[in-house]
């Protein structure tokens, strides 16, 4: 009964400061948030000092946080949940290196930290006690066979754990997938996907609303002299926004209940593409689907249903604006299966997506294809949301990474397309 | 390598009470301007380069690309401003973007006397400067005949634009316009309006903005921006700063972006930006080019004008209102004091024009710390005489590490600009 009050107030302490930072709904600002998304990591475990990705996550609160970090594979499966404790104003960053190698962040809330030797707490900062993070925190190595299981769930091979393949299958020995963080009011196993992650307020689920989160990630590439880097996408919570029928950011996982009351993020994009010039290592694109459908495990050698994902509509344009459709000849290919994973990254003007131009931008309708091209306006059955970012690189020198431009909210989709 | 991975894991920081009051003190103010004052990237009626430089004598050495980019079939007329990075503009001129047009701008080549060369439909009907597209609109608009496409500006001007852009004597105005760091990098900021016909007017004249204006409020413009370094092989980019416009939104006494130019009347209907911030900074000590810095644009609140050179203009320098920094332990570089105390005048050098950049751990922010984050609450400490608070801001991060790796984003808003300014009693 003690450990139950004592659970509330810490959450009731959480509510009272989790203040939300004058914002708006469905429009994807950069202001702290209760769910951060890295929309797609790449780490070669070939090589030590190959590409990999890291991430920072950030409480914006005085007050101490947890957070829900989710490993999933580029075809939506997750693979790996652990707890980050923050105590107010802290940062952790995480080297997904070492996650894959079976080093978790050691976090440790005050129950479990005592000491302060773990997490410790500034002149500024509150340090509580989550109970229910004794017995979890701080995290131990991750057992051998569970980092065996989580490469080849990320490698696209089978994983013994989920009896199954998991991921796209690239053959290049290079973990992909995406990683979702979400402010908790509990140490859990749970992911976005389980049943009661989400609740009708705070307390009622794990999930909490706490729009206090924010972070960056950077993919660095010392083989190649790259590094480039950017914001994590800040998904805001918005308690009693969103109705039943409206498409959030878990809203596959909830029946599209509106439970996670999390903002939706754009459909439709503009990305601009170089190569040549200061860029001559050319463009590549990073972009993150909602498939719409809770991904299982699926026997290898086999795609899970729904898979490759297709999008409605790309049109490239060159810089004087002519799009690349007939009868330009020859005639380019159908572009629309070009991203079919939940977590993609392509290089523009390679043979995954070619281009005729060489300098130009990129429209993209990422929503799912319809009967009628252009599908304007996209109908409930194939809204579809998405990010996109653009890193345009100069070979063997720089990279420069930053999001490309929605062109429209899930809230408000696009209305007119090019030659609409 | 590992060195890096290790200083990178080690990135972990610290706190502060003023931070709670201030989400207390916002999560008691309604959310106001619902839609108006996003801080997205859709496109927007204006666009911030909010800090340029260029390299005068290098020819390979620092420079700022942008492109301009139109989001509608419909074509698009966009008056590009160049300021001084104290606030004085020094040169606009117009580029036509068919419908779903892009122009890329290298800002070298602007201070070369290279402006782009587009043309709407009446000076190019052969459509040779600015061809249109399958999808795309074309049009003409009033006052571009001459104007469009813009020849080679003389050399007399050339020399003012560089003058005025390195602290250094104009020749035209006799008086200096920038900051002077005695060496012969350009520096400054511009701005990119949606506008309805060429012209020579800045959003600082009268007649830009409201009914009958040149300033339009189509939300149609997007775009990014690089700092490329060739000769030390960084290159770092971002997103240009998109400024909706909602007339319906703002009126007298809204804060606007341009509020310091249309009297805080609301006219230019175009949305502020925040003013408070948070930034993360690393340095890995691994070369001598490692660190964070930041790029910091502000808005002074006054009409800048050119100034004698060797003087200063009367509200030159900038202080940010607040600062704290931390480091990985949470620690911070100014203690709680009790009974709680403001804590000591920034030095008068920090931040002291309306476009930055500085090094996190120089001179001018002496930061002992080399990983942590910075609170910077930038508003302006002294009255305008506005009748409203022009304090707006917008911040740029950039790291770089053992001189291969660059890598720039923007740092996070803590709330966006509409609402009023938080309290941060710690502070005040």
């Amino acid at each position: 009964m003690r450990r139950r009050l004592a659970c509330c107030l810490t959450v009731l302490a959480l509510l009272a400061s989790a203040a939300p930072v004058f914002a708006d709904v469905c429009s994807l600002e950069n202001l702290p948030a209760a769910t951060l998304l890295l929309p797609y990591f790449e780490v070669d475990l070939d090589n030590p000092a190959g590409l990999t990705t890291l991430f920072s996550i950030n409480n914006a609160s005085a007050t101490a946080a947890l957070a829900n970090v989710v490993v999933w594979t580029d075809l939506g499966v997750p693979t790996l949940g652990f707890t980050v404790y923050l105590t107010g104003y802290d940062v952790q960053t995480i080297n997904l290196r070492d996650v894959f190698a079976g080093a978790l962040p050691r976090t440790a809330t005050a129950g479990q930290d005592p000491g302060d030797t773990i997490s410790p707490r500034g002149h500024f900062s509150q340090d509580v006690n989550f109970a229910s993070c004794t017995g979890l925190l701080p995290f131990q190595a991750l057992p051998a066979s569970f980092v065996a299981h989580l490469r080849a769930a990320h490698t696209g091979r089978f994983s013994a754990i989920l009896n199954g393949c998991a991921g796209q299958s690239l053959g290049d020995g290079r973990a992909r997938g995406y990683v979702t963080v979400d402010t908790v009011n509990r140490c859990t196993l749970l992911t976005p996907a389980d049943p009661g992650y989400f609740g009708a307020d705070d307390l009622a689920g794990t999930a909490t609303t706490q729009n206090t989160l924010w972070g960056d990630s950077i993919y660095v590439d010392p083989a190649n002299d790259y590094a480039d880097g950017n914001n994590l996408v800040r998904i805001e919570a918005f308690q009693g926004a969103f109705k039943p029928g409206d498409l959030t950011f878990y809203g596959r996982y909830v029946g599209n209940s509106g439970a996670d009351a999390r903002e939706p993020l754009a459909t439709t994009w503009g990305s601009r593409f170089v190569d040549g010039g200061t860029f001559s290592g050319g463009t590549d694109l990073v972009v993150w689907r909602d498939s719409g459908r809770t991904v299982r495990p699926f026997p290898c050698g086999t795609q899970p249903a729904g898979f490759p994902l297709r999008f409605a509509r790309e049109i490239t344009f060159d810089e004087e604006e002519r799009p690349a459709l007939f009868p330009v000849f020859p005639q380019p290919p159908d572009l629309t299966g070009a991203l079919p994973a939940e977590a993609n990254r392509v290089h523009i003007g390679g043979p995954a997506f070619p281009v005729p131009f060489s300098f130009g931008w990129l429209f993209l309708d990422l929503n799912a294809p319809g009967s009628v091209i252009p599908p304007i306006p996209p109908s409930a059955a194939t809204l579809r949301q998405s990010w996109v970012e653009t890193i345009l690189k100069a070979q063997g020198q720089y990279s420069a990474g930053f999001s490309a431009t929605p062109l429209d909210s899930v809230c408000q989709p696009i209305q007119t397309e090019p030659g609409q | 390598m590992d060195r890096l991975y290790e200083l990178l894991a080690q990135w972990r920081s610290a706190s502060a009470l003023f931070f709670l009051t201030l989400l207390l003190a916002v999560s008691a103010t309604p959310a106001a301007w619902a839609g108006a004052c996003s801080l997205d990237d859709r496109p927007g009626a204006t666009l911030l380069l909010p800090y340029f430089e260029v390299d005068l004598d290098n020819p390979l050495g620092r420079t700022t690309l942008f492109s301009v980019n139109n989001a509608a079939a419909e074509p698009v007329l966009v008056n590009v401003v160049l300021w001084t990075d104290l606030g004085v503009p020094t040169l606009n001129f117009p580029i036509y973007l068919t419908g779903y047009d892009v122009q890329t701008v290298n800002l070298r080549d602007v201070f070369a006397g290279i402006v782009p060369r587009t043309a709407s439909a009446t000076e190019d009907p052969a459509d040779r400067l600015s061809p249109r597209g399958l999808y795309s609109q074309d049009a003409g608009f009033p006052g571009c005949a001459g104007a469009l496409p813009p020849g080679v500006p003389p050399a007399g001007f050339l020399e003012h634009l560089r003058a005025s852009h390195t602290g250094r004597i104009s020749p035209i105005t006799n008086a200096c316009a920038g900051q002077s760091f005695n060496d012969r990098v350009a520096r400054g900021y511009v701005t990119m309006d949606t506008v309805s016909r060429c012209g020579f007017l800045t959003p600082r004249d009268a007649g830009y903005f409201g009914a009958g204006g040149a300033a339009t409020n189509q939300n149609v413009l997007w775009g990014d921006f690089f700092y490329a370094d060739t000769a030390k092989a960084f290159v770092d980019g971002e997103n240009l700063v998109r400024l909706k416009a909602d007339p319906a939104a703002f009126g007298p006494g809204s804060r606007t972006f341009y509020g310091r130019y249309v009297g805080g009347s609301g006219a230019d209907a175009r949305q502020p930006l925040p003013r408070i911030w948070a930034a993360r900074f690393a340095s890995f000590g691994l070369s001598p080019d490692d660190g964070t810095d930041l790029i910091v644009w502000r808005d002074s609140g006054q009409i800048a004008q050119p100034f004698p050179c060797g003087q200063r203009p009367p509200w030159y320098p900038l202080l940010p209102s607040s600062y704290q920094a931390f480091d990985e332990q949470e620690r911070a570089l100014q203690v709680p004091t009790f009974p709680i105390l403001p804590p000591p005048p920034p030095p008068s050098d920090q931040l002291p024009a309306e476009a930055n950049r500085f090094t996190v751990g120089d001179e001018r922010f002496p930061i002992p710390y080399k990983f942590g984050w910075i609170y910077l609450d930038l508003a302006i400490p002294t009255p305008t005489g506005l009748g409203i608070d022009p304090s707006q801001s917008w911040v740029g991060v950039v790291m770089k590490a053992q001189g291969r790796f660059s890598v720039g984003f923007g740092a996070t808003p803590l709330a966006n600009g509409c609402p009023p300014p938080p309290v941060v009693p710690f502070f005040n």
